[in-house]
């Protein structure tokens, strides 16, 4: 927990220094082959290339602390701008993927372990490794196929913003999100089945077992909290694996996103906006790291901080 | 004896193992009368727990009931499918498990694992479970009864732990107790005073229990009746006294001479543990035809390649050998062969 600040420091000094060790000139690289000489000059001049590496670290530093990002090279918008607008299209995206993730992997992987070497488990785990090895994209275009071009019940593309109506916004993101929520949920059935198996076999769930208590409360009461830490971490760890899957969701899906973002900015080479996205995911990361952290207070009583 | 609470008659249990299905538990035959306790003994391996196990029907995957009957207030539990199974465990019939350590559940307070298990019996209200709770840990002496129904296993002692796995045991009344080596983990002292207190309990609620163990300081201590167990056969069976004073069956005698012996001498006691049963328990895998016991009994002839059956040397005392050492019982009539 304690190691969040040094991350942060990590990761800020790793995104300063990512442009300056490259080789060649940075400012050519960022301008591109085609550039003018003056073109070059001032893109030099906007991200103080050619001052000494100490004060541009300070100044790095100074402008974090502030809050400010700098400005994109490609439009002169400032970063943090750029960032948030188009945080919420990402954000609703991450969490109906989260959502549904979780709905569906939580009761499927304790139906399979419940059931272990019976149908229901072989055909779960089936699906979880057809999930797991379908790339997004490749799931995405079957979705669309199927629900927006055949069936025609959601838009093939586009993000309704939250503006507009939860119910639209949410009927925009189904596709994207169950798309991008599939390998997430493979993932999290898989855990959540072997925690599960792991203390089902446990000597107190034979004295639950004694006690004449049902299934279903041996199940949920005593099992599943007993394996709450294993998922919940992998829910953390899943969060983060899902930021790349942003990327390529929005892009199929055309949702204006940090994912499509990231992906225009690498595109025209507009580095202090990857700069930013950098961070901004590096942030997020950390913050649910700490989240996951904690939260095992509220599951494992033998926890303490 | 008044009608038994419970009654196993010809209870064979298997495991699985490479070559297929082992029988590990063979024709085992117990009675157990109410406020009675009967003492399961014998080696580690000789198919204790896989007993008391089959008799909760809680046997782990890979070992099963052949056959056999397990009568319990008129019905047969080997004969019930689960749900029924599930309204009488807890209620009827209760264990108390070997390991103290790790049967309370980590992340429940051990107030909600004993109401839960009242609460699943008994039209109760939560407050009033509590309120049961709280007698019971009375009952079994745990300090500080309001306190500990908010705790945490992990902030238990092992002996506080098994006082709250009796508690639990205990918390509707059952008619039948299996207790699996309830006191092996504990120190001397904090087994002494839980077997005091089971002791107490067994009388005021009229349990009928089986307690396992391998400590014959333990049987002296609390037994009515004794079967001793060998390679998942019973080999004898009587009342403790007689089992002290004149044990017929060679396994049994042998296991009363190698119980350490205080010889006094001058300078103080000395531990002198006296002759130990020669050989190895047999492998579940590899146990002998005829008599189990053959391979390391002194007294075995060919007759013995042929299993004994058990057979009655005085009133309620079962002997399972060909030749038993009959000298103590030659004065009761009828007695010896
Ligand atoms: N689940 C299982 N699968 C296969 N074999 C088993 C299983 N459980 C027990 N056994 C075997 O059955 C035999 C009897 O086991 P059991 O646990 O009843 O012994 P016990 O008399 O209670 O011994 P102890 O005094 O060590 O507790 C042992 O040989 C053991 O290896
Ligand atoms: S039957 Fe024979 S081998 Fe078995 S205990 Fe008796 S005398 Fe020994
Ligand atoms: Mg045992």
């Amino acid at each position: 927990m304690l190691s969040t600040v040094p991350v942060f420091i990590f990761v800020a000094l790793f995104v300063f220094f990512l442009l300056r060790i490259t080789p060649g000139d940075p400012a050519i690289m960022i301008a591109g082959d085609q550039a003018s000489s003056a073109q070059i000059e001032t893109i030099r001049e906007q991200l103080g290339l050619n001052r000494p590496l100490l004060d541009q670290l300070l100044a790095w530093a100074g402008q974090l602390l502030r809050g400010d990002l700098g400005r994109s090279v490609f439009s002169d918008i400032p970063v943090t701008r750029l960032i948030g607008q188009r945080l919420e299209p990402t954000a609703m995206l991450a969490l109906v993927a989260i959502v549904l993730a979780i709905a569906i992997a939580l009761p499927l992987g304790t139906l399979a372990a419940v059931r272990a070497g019976g149908v229901a488990d072989r055909i779960v785990m089936a699906f979880a490794v057809l999930g797991f090895s379908s790339p997004v994209f490749v799931i995405a275009f079957l979705l669309v196929y199927l629900f927006a071009l055949t069936l025609g019940w959601f838009p093939t593309q586009g993000y309704v913003p939250l503006s507009q109506g939860v119910l639209a916004c949410l009927h925009s993101l189904i596709l994207p999100g169950v798309a991008l929520a599939l390998l997430y949920a493979s993932l999290l059935a898989r855990v959540t089945r072997a925690s599960l198996l792991e203390v089902l076999s446990e000597d107190y769930i034979r004295t639950a077992n004694a006690k004449g208590l049902t299934p279903a409360r041996i199940t949920i009461r005593h099992a599943l909290s007993n394996a709450a830490v294993p998922i919940v971490t992998v829910i953390g760890i899943g969060m983060a694996a899902l930021l790349g899957g942003v990327v390529v969701t929005e892009t199929v899906f055309n949702i204006p996103g940090l994912g499509r973002l990231a992906t225009d900015a690498i595109q025209r080479r507009d580095y202090p906006v990857v700069q930013g996205l950098i961070l901004v995911f590096s942030s997020v990361y950390v913050v649910i790291n700490l989240l996951v952290d904690l939260s095992y207070v509220l599951f494992d009583p033998r926890v303490r901080y | 004896m008044q009608q038994p609470v419970l009654s196993v008659e010809r209870l064979n249990v298997s495991v699985q193992t490479a070559d297929g299905w082992c029988p590990i538990v063979s024709d085992l035959s117990i009675e157990v009368a109410a406020s009675e306790t009967l003492c399961l003994v014998g080696e580690s391996g000789c198919g204790k727990s896989l007993t008391a196990l089959a008799i909760m029907r809680l046997l782990p995957r890979g070992a099963r009931i052949d056959s056999g009957r397990i009568l319990l207030g008129g019905a047969d539990l080997a004969a019930l499918d689960e749900p029924a199974l599930r309204d009488r465990r807890g209620r009827d019939l209760a264990m108390i498990f070997q390991e103290p350590m790790t049967s309370l559940n980590p992340v429940m307070t051990i107030g909600e694992q004993i109401t839960e298990g009242v609460q699943r019996h008994e039209r109760v209200s939560s407050a009033a479970a509590r309120t049961r709770a709280l007698e019971l840990f009375n009952r079994v002496r745990i300090p500080d009864p309001q306190r500990r129904l908010a705790a945490y296993p992990h902030q238990l002692s092992g002996g506080m732990r098994q006082r709250v796995m009796i508690a639990m045991a205990l918390a509707c009344r059952p008619k039948l107790l299996l207790a699996d080596e309830p006191t092996t983990a504990l120190d001397v002292t904090i087994q002494a005073q839980i077997l005091e207190m089971m002791a107490e309990l067994r009388a005021e609620i009229g349990t009928a229990v089986v307690f396992i163990t391998h400590d014959l300081g333990v049987v002296a201590e609390i037994a009515d009746r004794v079967a001793v167990l060998y390679a998942g056969k019973i080999v004898e069976q009587t009342d403790v006294v007689s089992l002290f004073d004149n044990s017929c069956h060679p396994y049994t005698r042998g296991l009363m001479r190698s119980i350490p012996r205080l010889s006094r001498q001058a300078g103080g006691a000395v531990v002198d543990r006296l002759t130990e049963i020669k050989g190895m328990v047999p492998a579940p895998t590899a146990v002998p035809t005829g008599c189990a016991f053959s391979p390391r009994c002194a007294s075995a002839t060919e007759q013995c390649a042929v299993e004994p059956f058990a057979e009655p040397l005085a009133p309620s005392h079962l002997v399972a050998c060909w030749h038993p050492e009959t000298a103590g019982l030659a004065a009761i009539p009828g007695g010896a062969r």
